[in-house]
């Protein structure tokens, strides 16, 4: 089968009573190949478009200023030279310092980005364009320090934690402790040395972490043995009152807490265990809750 | 020839790794000697062009690069570079 003119097709033509083309069949796979070319040729249209508007555009930047940002110089700097600026004139119409500019151009202090603005503003270009080139050795320094203060403002927050003046949280501890063990094992493997300083940091953070989950479990225990104790004396009072009103055993609760927390009884056994003064003395945190005239209600930390 | 670069060309070249960064500016300066030396605009056709009639060329600068170029006014016209485009040397090629 040959089309129109003359080219070997598998494509069939349908006319219309006219003998005008109307509809083309086509095999499915050469009609999947069509689809993928015209899709190909239809993104390559757009960018040229697309390049073709940008240099319509003429945002175009001479070799000389590019050249030099890119060996190292700083973006405001060669901007500044290259619209003929003397650095006192583009301090005063930035709105700066010369030295704070100085200081900018040479890399030694980044400018706020208000600043910034004012002086890309002043040197007719974008902000984005003072952006100097990206040196690696730079950028790993760069990440370096604020890893290793991040470490350091982990640790000064676990100091204040522990040291400080506002209340302890063993939660807030342990979870500050587990960031810098982390952070500290992703700082010395991302430079696979060692670090011996750090090292004891992440060993210390450990040791904080086994301290704080040992004292929990020692208080967990504590305070459900207690709570079954003080059952047991509770419903041993409760035996010998017999059928003490409820009210009557209201007012009989105050007054023995204010006893030491000891259930009123002839049973000094059950007196004993108790006796909540036994557990603060062991670990000099735990306190019975409830001072003169108050209710106990449960146990905290100190 | 005299160089110039589009913002995102800069940008882009700004983006690169120290050694592809070097490599493509040493590139873009002998694309503009060869250009300098030789009849206007006649080594830009030994380039990969973007495709037929295009008046943009692909100047390879390393292994993985390409610079898009073209001239204008006598000047080498740095375009992109083909991180950004970098599907259509392929298309080309088809």
């Amino acid at each position: 089968m040959s089309d129109d003119s003359g080219r070997e097709t598998t494509v069939q033509i349908i006319r219309d009573r006219a003998g005008e083309p109307a509809f083309a069949t086509l095999p499915y796979p050469e009609y999947e190949e069509l689809l993928n070319r015209a899709r190909r040729v239809s993104g390559l249209d757009a960018a040229i478009n697309a390049i073709q508007g940008e240099v319509n555009r003429l945002g175009l930047i001479p070799s000389e200023v590019v050249h030099r940002i890119v060996a190292g110089e700083h973006p405001v700097r060669v901007w500044r030279l290259h619209r003929g600026l003397k650095a006192v004139e583009l301090a005063r119409e930035a709105g700066i310092s010369p030295g704070g500019l100085a200081e900018i151009e040479t890399a030694k202090k980044d400018a706020s980005f208000d600043t910034m603005v004012r002086i890309a503003k002043t040197l007719g270009v974008k902000v984005d364009d003072l952006m100097p080139a990206i040196d690696e050795g730079v950028i790993e320094e760069h990440r370096r320090e604020v890893q290793l203060r991040d470490i350091a403002r982990r640790i000064s927050e676990i100091d204040s934690m522990i040291n400080g003046s506002k209340g302890f949280d063993s939660g807030a501890v342990r979870e500050t402790a587990q960031h810098l063990i982390s952070e500290a094992s992703s700082f010395m493997a991302d430079r696979g040395g060692r670090f011996d300083w750090l090292e004891g940091i992440v060993e210390k953070a450990r040791r904080t972490i086994e301290e704080i989950n040992s004292t929990e479990k020692a208080i967990m225990e504590t305070v459900t043995g207690t709570q079954s104790r003080l059952s047991e004396v509770f419903s041993d009072s409760l035996a010998r009152a017999g059928l003490f009103p409820r009210d009557m055993l209201a007012e009989n609760k105050p007054a023995a807490a204010s006893n030491g927390g000891r259930a009123d009884s002839a049973d000094d056994g059950a007196d004993a265990r108790a006796d909540p003064a036994g557990e603060e003395g062991e670990g000099g945190q735990l306190k019975a809750a409830g001072e003169e005239g108050e209710r106990p209600r449960g146990w905290f930390l100190r | 020839m005299r160089i110039a670069y589009s913002r995102e060309a800069m940008h882009a070249l700004l983006a690169l790794a120290a050694p592809e960064r070097a490599r493509a500016v040493d590139a873009v300066k002998l694309l503009a000697e060869a250009g300098a030396g030789a009849k206007a605009g006649a080594n830009f056709n030994e380039l990969l062009a973007l495709a037929d009639g295009s008046e943009f060329r692909l100047a390879p600068f390393s292994a993985t690069g390409d610079l898009v170029v073209t001239t204008a006014d006598g000047t080498l016209v740095v375009v992109a570079l083909s991180d950004v485009i970098g599907s259509l040397t392929e298309a080309t090629e088809q």
